[in-house]
């Protein structure tokens, strides 16, 4: 669960090692901040999800001051082969927007459209109000409607 | 109910990488002072969210502690005994028996693999038939791994420093040593030992056993340990104390990589692996900085080599599986066919049902 969901944010294998033991050193200790242990789940994906936006920002500055290049994702490496065409076009045009955008914008569009969770539990997953989350959702889906307007 | 598009967007999650983060997870957790409540979430909650079927992998234990109460417990994910012995039912069939004064951690617990670290004392595993399942016992760093068995491992303190005896009662295992790239088959009857040098580290000197096997050579770093004559030995240890010097030019590295700079992270792992080749964290190091020449750095060679280091320093690692895959991918782009054809060789005889199976059978070429 947890390494799904940092490969479906970060797509990128190297990285994402890296968040998961970040995410779980910092859930073990901070165990006494979880109160309902049946929402664990939850409680360690939003570990995941602000711990990877900080890792998405830190990326998009590390370009910015050319310490890091750009590498576009690859859609096809990323999608399983078993996916239906549907599916699979969806996914790619996602993965295609994916590396353009800013990180809160990034990790809502993945929330949304791939993880396929509502608004409300995005909100709480990010740590956002919910008319934030859907000023970035809609800024996303602009990109992602340019994108697929050039495919 | 329409499954959600994550159903098609998965990580390739295989057993030795999740070994390799929880190697991770437990060497930053171990930085930080823990409390009960940590200790005792870290395996119930951990099993349950890292992996992805983890809810069949939960409970690897179906414990019947045939000693009194008071004489076993089980902490985390580790059975230990004191004065009396206990036998565990696994829930794949299989039965292990420890050994008083034992203490077994488990490292792994899905169904299709289970692995067990032999801390101290001894185990027997009366291990079922169940071709699909990977059933591994690790003691420091020799691997003991199951075809199909009834055998014994265990783990002890002699004059000459800490011994690992594997003894076979019944089918056939594989032992992995430091000392050779290569599994060595034990039938019934046969047992096998070797000296660890240090309680986790290098090591691989062996030591005659009645009955037993020829013994890998050792390594030419290794020190050289005369056979055992009852006499006290005067055995170089540069590992048996945990080196600060190591573990900050690991975390040195760690943190680089973590924020980005390959070369900085690079540097630091091949000065780990400079200076302390013998270290318990070298393995670990030299696959690391094989995957960030592999990944970052754009140097196969360099790779190739580390790569080797890291199966060479740590043969019973979680991480082994993936080192020989990419030797086998970077001999393939490299274009070693005799080497990628070797490593290829190599992996599909070790894990033949393991998780890059498909993809390293397609290297090198036709078979």
């Amino acid at each position: 669960m947890v390494v799904g969901l940092a490969h479906r944010v970060l797509a990128d294998d190297v990285e994402v090692d890296d968040l998961v033991q970040d995410c779980f050193v910092q859930a073990l200790s901070r165990l006494d901040t979880l109160h309902n242990p049946q929402a664990f789940a939850s409680w360690i994906c939003s570990i995941v999800v602000r711990t990877a936006a900080k890792r998405l920002r830190r990326r998009r500055l590390a370009r910015r001051l050319g310490l890091r290049q750009a590498a576009p994702l690859d859609p096809e490496a990323i999608v399983a082969a078993t996916t239906p065409p549907d599916v699979a076009a969806e996914l790619r045009v996602v993965y295609s927007v994916l590396e353009r955008l800013p990180a809160e914008e990034r990790i809502a569009l993945v929330l949304r459209r791939v993880e396929g969770l509502q608004m409300a539990q995005i909100a709480e997953q990010m740590g956002l109000s919910l008319p934030t989350v859907k000023r970035r959702l809609a800024a996303a889906e602009a990109r992602l409607e340019r994108a697929r307007r050039r495919l | 109910m329409k499954d959600p598009p994550s159903k098609y967007v998965q990580p390739n999650l295989s057993p030795s990488r999740i070994a390799r983060l929880w190697d991770g997870i437990s060497e930053q957790l171990d930085a930080r002072p823990r409390r009960w409540w940590q200790r005792r979430w870290l395996a119930g909650a951990a099993a349950l969210s890292l992996g992805a079927g983890a809810a069949g992998g939960v409970l690897l234990l179906a414990g019947q502690g045939a000693g009194p109460a008071e004489q076993t417990a089980i902490h985390d994910a580790a059975l230990e005994t004191t004065g009396t012995a206990m036998s565990v039912a696994l829930v794949d069939g299989s039965h292990i028996r420890l050994d008083a004064r034992t203490r077994v951690e488990v490292v792994a617990s899905e169904s299709e693999a289970i692995q067990l670290s032999l801390e101290r004392g001894e185990v027997v595993c009366d291990v079922s038939k169940k071709p699909q399942r990977r059933f591994v016992v690790v003691a420091g760093n020799v691997e003991v791994r199951v075809v199909g068995t009834r055998f014994a491992v265990r783990r002890q303190a002699t004059a000459q420093g800490d011994e690992v005896r594997v003894r076979v009662e019944r089918g056939v295992v594989e032992v992995l040593a430091p000392s050779s790239d290569e599994p060595r088959r034990l039938a019934a009857g046969e047992t096998w030992s070797v000296l660890l040098d240090g309680s986790r580290a290098k090591g691989a000197a062996a030591t005659p056993a009645p009955a037993e096997p020829r013994l890998p050579e050792p390594p030419a770093a290794a020190p050289t340990v005369p056979p055992a004559d009852g006499g006290p030995v005067d055995v170089p240890r540069e590992a048996t104390t945990p080196s600060s010097s190591a573990k900050l030019l690991l975390d040195r590295a760690n943190q680089a990589r973590r924020a980005g700079d390959a070369d900085g992270a690079a540097r630091a792992y091949a000065a780990l692996l400079d200076k302390y080749p013998g270290d318990s964290r070298a393995g670990l190091a030299a696959f690391e900085l094989g995957r960030l020449r592999m990944d970052r750095l754009g140097d196969l060679a360099g790779a190739v080599a580390a790569l080797k280091q890291s199966i060479r320093a740590a043969p019973g690692s979680g991480f082994r599986e993936d080192a020989l895959a990419r030797l086998v991918r970077a001999h393939a782009a490299l274009g070693h066919r005799a080497e990628c054809e070797r490593y290829r060789d190599a992996y599909l005889k070790s894990y033949p049902q393991g998780v890059h199976a498909a993809t390293v059978t397609e290297r090198c070429g036709r078979r």
